[in-house]
C-alpha cells in the first residue's frame, strides 16, 4: 500500500516493514470479520434459492428467486409481523425515553426530600432478573385483561429502572449553572427540562433510543407469552410461528429471518458511533 | 425570619415538581416491577395454580409455607436443569478470551496512508455493481467464487478507507441481531443432512476416518491416555501457578480455594464420564499426587503476606479456563477412544440439535459466535485504549516480549473490566438460554437443552403452575444475589484501583 | 430534539390507530368465528361449505376464520384462563376435555347437542365417553380416529416379500421386519430403509394388560416386567435390528423429503419406509403425494388386541365472546353436511357411524388404491379402540409427559428400561400426590378409590370377577370384558 503521504520520510525499511504489518493486520481481521459474517450470506443466498436447491452443497442458486421474499408475505401475515414489531418497539422507546428522562430529570436536577431513598430502591431493581418478574406481570395482564393485545406488549416495556439510571448519569455531568441561569431568567421547570436539559443529554437519549428499540424489537419471551392471535404476533413469534408451520421451507424462512433481521443492521450501521459512547459510559462507570 | 416561609415554600415546590416528574415513571415502577415482586413473592409461598385460581373458578388460595421450594429441590429434573445452565455457561470464558483478543486485534493501528480514499470508493462501487450484474445474470459455482472475494476486497476496502470501524460493526452483528431470527438461522446451520455445518464437516469426517483406519492397534487406548496425561498436565500448570501466586503473596487464601474448586470438578467427573473406567478411576488419585507435591513445595518457602481475597480475578478467570480446557481434553479423550470403532463404517458428522450429546455444545458455539464481538468487546476496546502509554513504553525499554507486556502491563489493568464481564456473563449464562432453547430445539432432545429459565416457562405458561413458576424464579434470584454480593464484596477492590 | 419527540409520537399514533383499524374484527360487520385448524385445503373447502350452508338454511352470515396457530392444550388452558381463549376448542383427547371441563373453560353443549340432533346416543359407542364428564356432553366430535398402521403394498412388492397380516404379535413383527431389512438394504451400503417408521408402546404394553394406571385411575403401575419387555423390544428393532429408524435417522429424513406434507409421507411413498403409523386421516394428505397402494394392518399385539382411539372434538370456550355465532357452526358440525363431507373426503370417520357405512366412505370411487383401507378403521373404532387413560388426580398432559419423558431417555439410551419404568412410576405418582396436596377436596373420592382398588386386587388375587361398575379406567373395562372377569 502506498505511504508517500507520510510526510516524515522515514527510511524506506521502515515504511517497509510497518506497511507490511498494517496489511497484515487488515488481511486478518478482515478474513475473521468474513468468517462471522458467513452465516449471514449463507442466509441470503439461501433465501434466494428454490426449495429444491436448499440442501444441496453449492451455496449458489442457480437463478436468484427473488419471488421468496414476496411468497413469504403471502404464506403468512409478515407484513402485519412486521409493522407490529416495529410500532410495539417504537412506542415502548417513545415512552420509555420520555418517562426515564422526566424521572432522570427529578433524579438529578430537583433536590427533594426522600429522593435518594426512592432512588436507591430504583437501583436494587436493577438487579432483579426479569424472570421474577415475569409470571406475576402475567397475572396483572390478566386483571387488566390487557393478554393478547399490543397494549400489554407496551405497558411494561414503557418504563425502565436501566433507562432512568442512564440518563441519570448523563443529566449529572451537565453543569447546573445552566438550569440555575435559566430559572433566574423565570423560566419554568418544564421549559428547563424540555428546552434545556433535553437537548443537552441527547447523546445519552440516543443510546437509550437504541436500547430499547433494540431490546424490544428482539424481545420474545414476553411477547411469546402474551400474544395469541395471529394477527397481535411480533417478528419473533411470528417466526417461530413460520417455523413451526412451514418450517420444511427454508428458502422462504431464510428470506423472512434476513427481512426481519434489516432493520437491526441498519439502526446499528448509522448509530453505532452512539452506541459503542453509551455502552462504554453505563458499563465501565456503572 | 420572613426567609423561612420562603424557603419552606420553595421545597414543597421542589417536592411537587420532583414527585410531578417522577411520577409517569413512579406509577408504572409501582405497578410493573414492584407490585409483581411482592405478588411473586406471595406466588411463591402458596399453591397458586392458574388452573384453579382463574376467571372461572377461584378454589382457596393456601399458604403453603416452604412446600414448592420443597418439591423444586426434590425434583431431579431441577438439578438437571441446572445442570444443564452451568454447562452452558463453560462457554464463557471461552467467549471472554475471543473478546479481549478481538479487542486487542481492533484496538491496533489501521491507519494507512490516506488520499487514496476515491479510487477505494471506485472500487467499491465497481464490486458492487459486478454483483448487480450478478444478480440479474445469476450463476453457479464462479458466482459463488466471485461473491465471496467480492465480499472479502469490499470489507478490506471499507477497513482501509474507515479503519477499524468496519471490522467492529462487522464482529459486533451477530451480537445486535441475535434473537429469534438468528436462532432460527443457525438451526438451518446444523442441519444434520443439507445443513452447510455438515455438508463442510463430511469431506473432512471422510478423511479423518481414512486416517484413523491405517492407525495401529491401540492408538485409541494411546489417545485416551495421551488426553488424561494432557489434563495433568493442564492441572499441574494450574496448581503450578497458584502456588507461585500464592507464596509470592500475590494471591490469597479466598480465590485459592475457590479456584481449587474449579479445577477439581474435572477431577471428579472424569471417572463418571469417562470412556474407561479401568482407566479413568485412577484419574483423581493421580491428580491427588500432584496436588499433594504442589502443596508441599508450597508448604517449603515462607509466604509472604497478602490479604485474603487478593487476585480473585486472575485466578477465577484462570482456573475457568483450565477447567473448561480439561472438560474439553476429557471429551476429546473419549471421543479419540471411540474414534477407530466409529471409523470402521465412515464417521458421520453430528447430528448436532437432534442429539442428546451435542445440542448443548452446538448452541455454545452459537452463544460463543454471537457474543465474541459483543458488549464484552467493546468495553475491552475502551479498557485497551485506557492503558497509559507510559507503561507500556516502560515494559519495552525493558525489553519485555510481547506477551510478558501484556500479561504485566495490560491484563492488570484490564482487571476491572474482566471482574465486570465476568461477573455480567454469569448473571446472564444464569438466565438465559431460554429463547435459543425455544427456538431451536423446543428444550430438546431428552431435556438437553431445557435451562432454569426455560423450566420456568413450561411450568408457569403450559403448567399454569405460577405458584411454583415463581418459586424457581426466586432460587434463581437467590443465585444471582449470591454473586451480586461476591461482586460488592470483591470487585470493589478492583473498581477502586 | 423535541421535534424528533413530537413527530414520533404523532407518527406512532397514526400507525397505531391504522394498525386498529385495520384489524379484522374492526374491519368486517359480520360477527367472526375462529376454527383452531390447520389450513389445509380440507379446511379451506370445510369454511366455503359452511357459507354455502349458512346461506341454504337461511342462518344469518357469519365470518368464520381458520387460525392456524398449533391446537396446544397447554396454551389453550393458559389462554382460556386468561380470558383470551379461541371461541371454538379444538381437542383431540377426552382426557383433555375432562380436564378442560375441570378448569372451568368449557361451555356446556348437552341441551344444544339435543337440539342439533348430535347428542351421544348418536355416536360410536366408544365415543360416548371421549366427549362427555359426569354425563354432561362438552363438545361435538366431528371426527374419529384410531390409530393403525399403513402398509405401502408397493414397496413389499418390489421387494418380492409378502403382505404383512392384519394382526401380528411381536415375534411376528420382528420376524417380518427382519426379511424386510435385509431385502431393502443391500450389504455395503447404509442403512436407509426400514421396515416401520414406529410402533406404539403404549398399544403393545396394553396388548400384555397394561396400562399406565391401575382400575381406579389412584396409581400409575407401570413400574412392571411387561412394560420392560415392551421397551427391550423396541430398543432391539431400533438399534440391534434396525427395523425401526431412531431419532437421528428420523431427523436425517427430516432435511430430505422437501413437500409440504413433511418429511414421514415422502419416505413413505418412496420406499424407505414400509409402514407408517397413524388414523384415517393422513390419507387427505397421501393423495396431495399421488397414488399409494394402500393396505391398513393393526399395529402388533400380544394377547389382548387394541388401538389406541379418540375424537377430534370441538368445544366452546366459556368466555367467547361470539357465542351465537359459535352455536351456528356446531350446528353445523352437527348437520348431515358435514358428516357426509368428513365421509366424502376421507380425512377422518364421523362420529355418527351411519355416515360411515356409506360405500363411498370404505372404497372411495376415485382412489381404487384406498379400497378396503377404511372399513378396518371403522370396524377397530366399533371392536378394539381404546382411549387414553387418564386419571382425575394427575393431568393427562402432565402424565404423558412424563411417560413419553421416561421413553424418549430410554431411546436416547440415557437410562435402562428397568429405570425407565420405574421413573415414570415415581413422577407420575409424586404428581398424584402433589394434586391432592394443592387440592384437598380430592382426597376423600382418592381415598374411596383406593378402598375399591383394594378389594379388586383381592378378589383378583383369588382369581374371582370384579363387578364392572368399580372399574374407572376405560382401558381395564374393556380388558375385563375381554379376559371374561367382570361379575355379571
Amino acid at each position: 500500500m502506498s505511504t508517500t503521504d507520510i510526510p516524515l520520510k522515514p527510511s524506506r525499511r521502515r515504511v517497509w516493514r510497518t506497511t507490511c504489518a498494517r496489511v497484515t493486520l487488515h488481511v486478518t481481521a478482515c478474513v475473521l470479520s468474513v468468517l462471522i459474517i458467513l452465516p449471514f450470506i449463507w442466509m441470503v443466498l439461501t433465501s434466494l434459492k428454490t426449495l429444491a436447491e436448499v440442501d444441496a452443497p453449492a451455496w449458489m442458486p442457480a437463478v436468484f428467486q427473488w419471488r421468496n421474499y414476496v411468497d413469504v408475505f403471502h404464506v403468512i401475515p409478515f407484513a402485519r409481523f412486521y409493522a407490529n414489531s416495529l410500532i410495539v418497539a417504537g412506542w415502548a422507546t417513545l415512552l420509555q425515553v420520555m418517562t426515564s428522562a422526566m424521572a432522570a430529570f427529578s433524579f438529578s436536577r430537583i433536590q427533594w426530600p426522600g429522593r435518594d431513598k426512592i432512588f436507591m430502591a430504583y437501583l436494587a431493581t436493577m438487579m432483579l432478573p426479569g424472570l421474577v418478574m415475569v409470571v406475576p406481570n402475567y397475572q396483572i395482564m390478566i386483571e387488566l385483561r390487557l393478554v393478547d393485545s399490543l397494549i400489554g406488549l407496551v405497558l411494561p416495556g414503557a418504563f425502565s429502572a436501566f433507562g432512568t439510571f442512564l440518563l441519570r448519569q448523563f443529566m449529572l455531568s451537565i453543569p447546573t449553572t445552566i438550569d440555575e441561569a435559566a430559572e433566574i431568567d423565570g423560566a419554568s421547570r418544564w421549559r428547563i427540562f424540555w428546552d434545556i436539559i433535553l437537548p443537552l443529554s441527547r447523546p445519552g437519549l440516543i443510546v437509550l433510543t437504541i436500547f430499547c428499540f433494540i431490546g424490544t424489537y428482539n424481545s420474545f419471551f414476553w411477547p411469546l407469552v402474551m400474544l395469541r392471535s395471529t394477527e397481535n404476533f411480533t417478528l419473533p413469534v411470528g417466526l417461530l410461528f413460520f417455523d413451526s408451520q412451514h418450517g420444511s421451507a427454508t428458502h422462504q424462512l431464510m428470506a423472512a429471518v434476513t427481512m426481519s433481521v434489516i432493520p437491526a443492521i441498519f439502526l446499528f450501521i448509522f448509530l453505532q458511533k452512539h452506541l459503542v459512547r453509551g455502552i462504554q459510559l453505563g458499563g465501565v462507570k456503572g | 425570619m420572613s426567609n423561612l416561609p420562603l424557603q419552606r415554600r420553595r421545597q414543597r415546590r421542589n417536592f411537587i415538581h420532583g414527585i410531578g416528574f417522577l411520577a409517569p415513571n413512579l406509577l408504572g415502577f409501582l405497578a410493573f416491577t414492584l407490585i409483581p415482586l411482592l405478588l411473586s413473592l406471595f406466588m411463591a409461598f402458596s399453591n397458586w395454580d392458574l388452573r384453579l385460581h382463574n376467571i372461572f373458578v377461584r378454589e382457596p388460595l393456601r399458604f403453603v409455607g416452604l412446600d414448592q421450594f420443597r418439591t423444586l429441590l426434590e425434583q431431579k429434573d431441577f438439578w438437571k436443569f441446572l445442570g444443564n445452565t452451568l454447562f452452558l455457561m463453560m462457554g464463557i470464558p471461552l467467549t471472554i478470551i475471543g473478546s479481549l483478543m478481538a479487542a486487542i486485534l481492533l484496538s491496533q493501528d489501521f491507519r494507512v496512508a490516506s488520499g487514496r480514499r476515491l479510487i477505494y470508493l471506485i472500487a467499491g462501487v465497481l464490486l458492487i455493481g459486478s454483483t448487480v450484474i450478478l444478480a440479474l445474470a445469476g450463476a453457479g459455482a464462479t458466482g459463488m467464487v466471485l461473491l465471496m472475494s467480492g465480499v472479502v476486497c469490499l470489507v478490506l476496502i471499507g477497513g482501509m478507507a474507515a479503519g477499524s470501524t468496519v471490522y467492529r460493526t462487522l464482529f459486533y452483528v451477530p451480537h445486535f441481531t441475535a434473537g429469534v431470527a438468528v436462532f432460527l438461522l443457525w438451526k438451518k446451520l446444523y442441519s444434520p443432512q443439507g445443513g452447510p455445518v455438515n455438508n463442510f464437516l463430511a469431506p473432512i469426517l471422510d478423511g479423518l476416518a481414512g486416517f484413523v483406519r491405517v492407525l495401529p492397534a491401540h492408538s485409541d487406548m494411546a489417545m485416551l491416555i495421551a488426553s488424561r496425561v494432557l489434563m495433568l498436565g493442564l492441572l499441574l500448570l494450574g496448581l503450578n501457578v497458584a502456588r507461585k501466586q500464592w507464596t509470592q503473596g500475590d494471591w490469597g487464601t479466598i480465590p485459592i480455594v475457590l479456584g481449587l474448586i474449579l479445577l477439581g470438578l474435572p477431577v471428579w467427573y472424569t471417572p463418571r464420564w469417562g470412556a474407561v473406567p479401568a482407566i479413568d478411576q485412577f484419574f483423581p488419585l493421580a491428580a491427588g499426587v500432584v496436588l499433594l507435591v504442589q502443596i508441599v513445595l508450597a508448604l517449603r518457602v515462607t509466604r509472604m503476606p497478602c490479604p485474603l481475597d487478593e487476585g480473585m480475578g486472575n485466578a477465577l478467570v484462570l482456573s475457568a479456563l483450565l477447567m473448561t480446557l480439561q472438560f474439553a481434553l476429557l471429551g476429546l479423550g473419549n471421543v479419540g477412544f471411540h474414534l477407530p470403532q466409529m471409523a470402521a463404517d465412515g464417521l458421520e458428522p453430528p447430528k448436532w440439535l437432534n442429539e442428546y450429546h451435542w445440542a448443548k455444545p452446538a448452541i455454545m458455539i452459537m452463544s460463543i459466535w454471537a457474543s465474541i464481538g459483543s458488549n464484552n468487546m467493546l468495553l475491552y476496546l475502551a479498557g485497551l485504549s485506557n492503558v497509559p502509554v507510559e507503561l507500556q513504553e516502560a515494559a519495552d525499554i525493558d525489553g519485555a516480549t510481547r506477551f510478558q507486556r501484556f500479561w504485566h502491563v495490560t491484563w492488570p489493568q484490564l482487571a476491572p473490566v474482566t471482574f465486570f464481564i465476568v461477573i455480567m456473563s454469569v448473571m446472564g449464562g444464569l438466565q438465559g438460554g431460554f429463547e435459543m432453547a425455544r427456538a431451536m430445539t423446543a428444550g430438546g432432545p431428552a431435556g438437553a437443552t431445557t435451562t432454569l429459565s426455560y423450566f420456568v416457562y413450561t411450568e408457569a405458561f403450559e403448567n399454569g403452575r405460577m405458584g411454583y413458576a415463581s418459586a424457581i424464579a426466586w432460587v434463581l434470584f437467590a443465585m444471582v444475589f449470591l454473586i451480586t454480593l461476591f461482586n460488592w464484596k470483591f470487585g470493589s477492590r478492583y473498581v477502586n484501583d | 430534539m423535541k421535534y424528533i419527540f413530537l413527530v414520533s409520537f404523532v407518527v406512532l399514533s397514526i400507525a397505531g390507530i391504522a394498525l386498529t383499524l385495520t384489524r379484522s374484527d374492526v374491519v368486517g360487520d359480520k360477527p367472526i368465528v375462529y376454527w383452531q385448524t390447520q389450513p389445509s385445503p380440507e379446511a379451506r373447502n370445510r369454511a366455503q361449505l359452511f357459507r354455502q350452508w349458512l346461506a341454504e338454511n337461511g342462518r344469518p352470515d357469519i365470518d368464520l376464520r381458520i387460525d392456524p396457530t398449533s391446537p396446544n392444550l397447554s396454551k389453550t388452558i393458559i389462554q382460556g384462563v386468561s380470558g383470551v381463549g379461541g371461541d371454538l376448542i379444538q381437542i383431540n383427547i377426552g382426557a383433555d376435555l375432562t380436564y378442560l371441563q375441570e378448569i372451568g373453560i368449557l361451555e356446556d353443549l348437552t341441551d344444544a347437542a339435543l337440539e342439533h340432533g348430535f347428542d351421544t346416543s348418536t355416536f360410536a359407542s366408544r365415543a360416548v365417553s371421549e366427549t362427555t364428564v359426569n354425563g354432561r356432553q362438552y363438545a361435538y366430535p366431528f371426527q374419529l380416529y384410531v390409530l393403525l398402521l399403513y402398509v405401502n403394498k408397493t414397496t413389499f412388492e418390489e421387494l418380492g416379500l409378502p403382505l404383512p397380516p392384519k394382526q401380528m404379535n411381536f415375534e411376528t413383527f420382528e420376524r417380518l421386519g427382519r426379511e424386510f431389512v435385509e431385502r431393502a438394504n443391500p450389504p455395503g451400503q447404509p442403512h436407509r430403509r426400514f421396515f416401520a417408521e414406529s410402533v406404539n408402546y403404549n398399544t403393545m404394553r396394553r396388548s400384555l394388560g397394561l396400562d399406565v394406571f391401575n382400575e381406579t385411575l389412584t396409581a400409575c403401575v407401570l413400574d412392571d416386567a411387561r412394560y420392560e419387555r415392551v421397551l427391550e423390544l423396541i430398543h432391539r428393532w431400533t438399534y440391534d435390528l434396525r427395523i425401526l429408524p431412531s431419532a437421528a435417522d428420523i431427523s436425517s429424513f427430516a432435511a430430505t423429503g422437501g413437500t409440504p406434507f413433511g418429511p414421514r409421507l415422502y419416505q413413505f411413498k418412496e420406499g424407505n419406509i414400509g409402514i407408517i403409523g397413524g388414523g384415517n386421516y393422513l390419507m387427505g394428505a397421501m393423495r396431495q403425494l399421488g397414488t399409494i397402494e394402500l393396505a391398513v394392518i393393526h399395529q402388533p399385539a400380544e394377547e389382548f388386541p387394541n388401538a389406541l382411539f379418540g375424537a377430534g372434538m370441538l368445544a366452546m370456550y366459556r368466555g367467547s365472546k361470539n357465542k351465537a355465532a359459535a352455536y351456528e357452526f356446531l350446528r353445523f358440525v352437527a348437520s348431515s353436511t358435514w358428516n357426509q363431507s368428513v365421509a366424502k373426503v376421507g380425512d377422518g370417520i364421523p362420529a355418527n357411524l351411519q355416515y360411515a357405512y356409506d360405500p363411498d366412505f370404505l372404497d372411495p370411487p376415485n382412489y381404487p388404491n384406498e379400497a378396503g383401507c377404511n372399513i378396518v378403521f371403522v370396524e377397530a373404532v366399533e371392536l378394539i379402540g381404546v382411549p387414553y387413560s387418564y386419571s382425575p388426580f394427575v393431568p393427562f398432559s402432565i402424565s404423558n409427559k412424563i411417560d413419553n419423558d421416561a421413553y424418549q431417555q430410554f431411546m436416547a439410551g440415557r437410562m435402562s428400561a428397568k429405570d425407565a419404568a420405574r421413573r415414570a412410576t415415581e413422577l407420575i405418582n409424586r404428581e398424584i400426590e402433589r394434586t391432592l396436596r394443592d387440592r384437598p377436596a380430592l382426597r376423600e373420592e382418592y381415598e374411596r378409590r383406593l378402598e375399591r382398588q383394594k378389594e379388586i386386587d383381592r378378589l383378583r388375587s383369588e382369581g374371582k370377577p370384579v363387578p364392572l361398575e368399580w372399574i374407572d379406567n376405560p382401558f381395564h373395562r374393556h380388558y375385563y370384558q375381554f379376559k371374561g372377569w367382570v361379575a355379571p
